[in-house]
């Protein structure tokens, strides 16, 4: 069963997405997401043959999109490393 | 290896803004991410019993499940998509820089960044070190001598990208999959620590090439100036010449004797 999330705006709205990857990086050379959260989330749509995935990042609270190009780029790198299974787990939240 | 903790939460707190940084992915790769995530966030109990545990603990070592992962790609085109180019052969994962697959979360016209993995790049393809050059481990298995660009080079061009034609090595691919999975622990340590090496080394490469370009125009522009210097110089001595005879002219023919006035009125005494 997908793991799912529950995003609630300021409005109180409230829109449950899938889960796809919710984690913590801990490298030193990723200082711009370290010891940040970052969600990834299946939107439900497609790009052609590829699925359209949404990632959040926290900030003072509040999950929002990464607007920060160098950590969006670091981001990146993590989910590839995800993929190419060169990523550890040091623990759970 | 990237080092990460997992977490869950029932609920967060979101922006108005309510859409997020956007990529597309092959279903193999979300498969492969899931599958990260929800492998080494279930921990088993003493009873093992597999529950989801809201503290911090570290995991627990079994072994993993590995994703059935091929290559990556993420053609940053959705035209090539069209083409085949994609579900024709293995994936291959590379990360595209350029701007025009570059989503903006607040369109409503919202084109997902494409993922894209590059290929290993030869020496003479520059790439930025935010491009992943990374092949996936297949491919630095093949060859470790090739060169991998590194992501975050500061001195290569964001925007270049090349895609890498795996099909002929796909078979080379598996096999090669099945061995290194089966390869032991240290020896896996041994051969990340060596790609990296050789990766710090290509990137050495690629800046020595460049500091060698500028060597070499600055020594071209020395090369003119000293052109120059040398031509001036040359002028310089011409117009000293002519000086010269200039005084020289003007002493020789200058003295009342050989003055031919006064030798006429000589010959006329």
């Amino acid at each position: 069963m997908d793991e799912k999330v529950i995003l609630v705006s300021p409005s109180g709205e409230k829109v449950e997405k899938k889960i796809i990857c919710f984690f913590k990086s801990l490298d030193d050379d990723r200082p711009n997401i370290k010891n940040i959260p970052v969600l990834a989330v299946d939107t439900g749509e497609m790009n052609g043959a590829n699925y359209v995935l949404e990632f959040y990042w926290e900030q003072n609270g509040l999950f929002q999109p990464i607007n920060n190009e160098e950590a969006w780029s670091e981001v990146k790198k993590t989910i590839i490393d995800i993929i190419n299974n060169k990523a550890e787990v040091a623990g759970v939240l | 290896m990237a080092r990460l903790i997992l977490m869950k939460k029932a609920e967060v707190a979101v922006t108005e803004e309510k859409k997020g940084k956007q990529l597309a992915v092959k279903e193999n790769n979300i498969s492969a991410m899931k599958d990260f995530y929800k492998n080494n966030y279930q921990v088993p109990t003493a009873n093992n019993e597999i529950v989801m545990t809201p503290e911090v603990v570290p995991p627990v070592e079994e072994p993993k499940v590995e994703p059935a992962i091929e290559n990556t790609i993420i053609n940053p085109n959705p035209a090539s998509a069209e083409n085949n180019t994609i579900t024709q052969q293995p994936i291959e994962m590379a990360i595209n820089q350029q701007e025009n697959v570059i989503a903006e979360p607040q369109s409503s016209i919202t084109q997902p960044e494409v993922i894209e993995e590059t290929p290993a790049i030869m020496e003479t393809e520059p790439l930025k070190e935010e491009v992943l050059i990374e092949q996936p481990k297949e491919e630095s298995a093949i060859d470790l001598s090739s060169s991998v660009p590194n992501l975050e080079s500061e001195t290569v061009s964001p925007t270049e990208s090349v895609e890498l034609n795996l099909e002929p090595e796909n078979s080379l691919k598996n096999t090669l999959i099945t061995e290194e999975n089966e390869m032991d622990p240290e020896l896996k340590e041994i051969k990340d620590r060596l790609d990296k090496v050789i990766e710090d080394l290509n990137n050495y490469k690629k800046k020595i090439k460049i500091l060698e370009t500028e060597v070499n125009q600055n020594l071209e522009k020395s090369r003119e100036v000293l052109k120059d210097t040398q031509a001036a110089a040359q002028i310089m001595s011409i117009q000293q010449q002519r000086q010269q005879q200039i005084t020289d002219e003007v002493n020789g023919g200058g003295t009342l004797e050989n003055d031919p006035s006064r030798i006429l009125q000589k010959n006329i005494a």
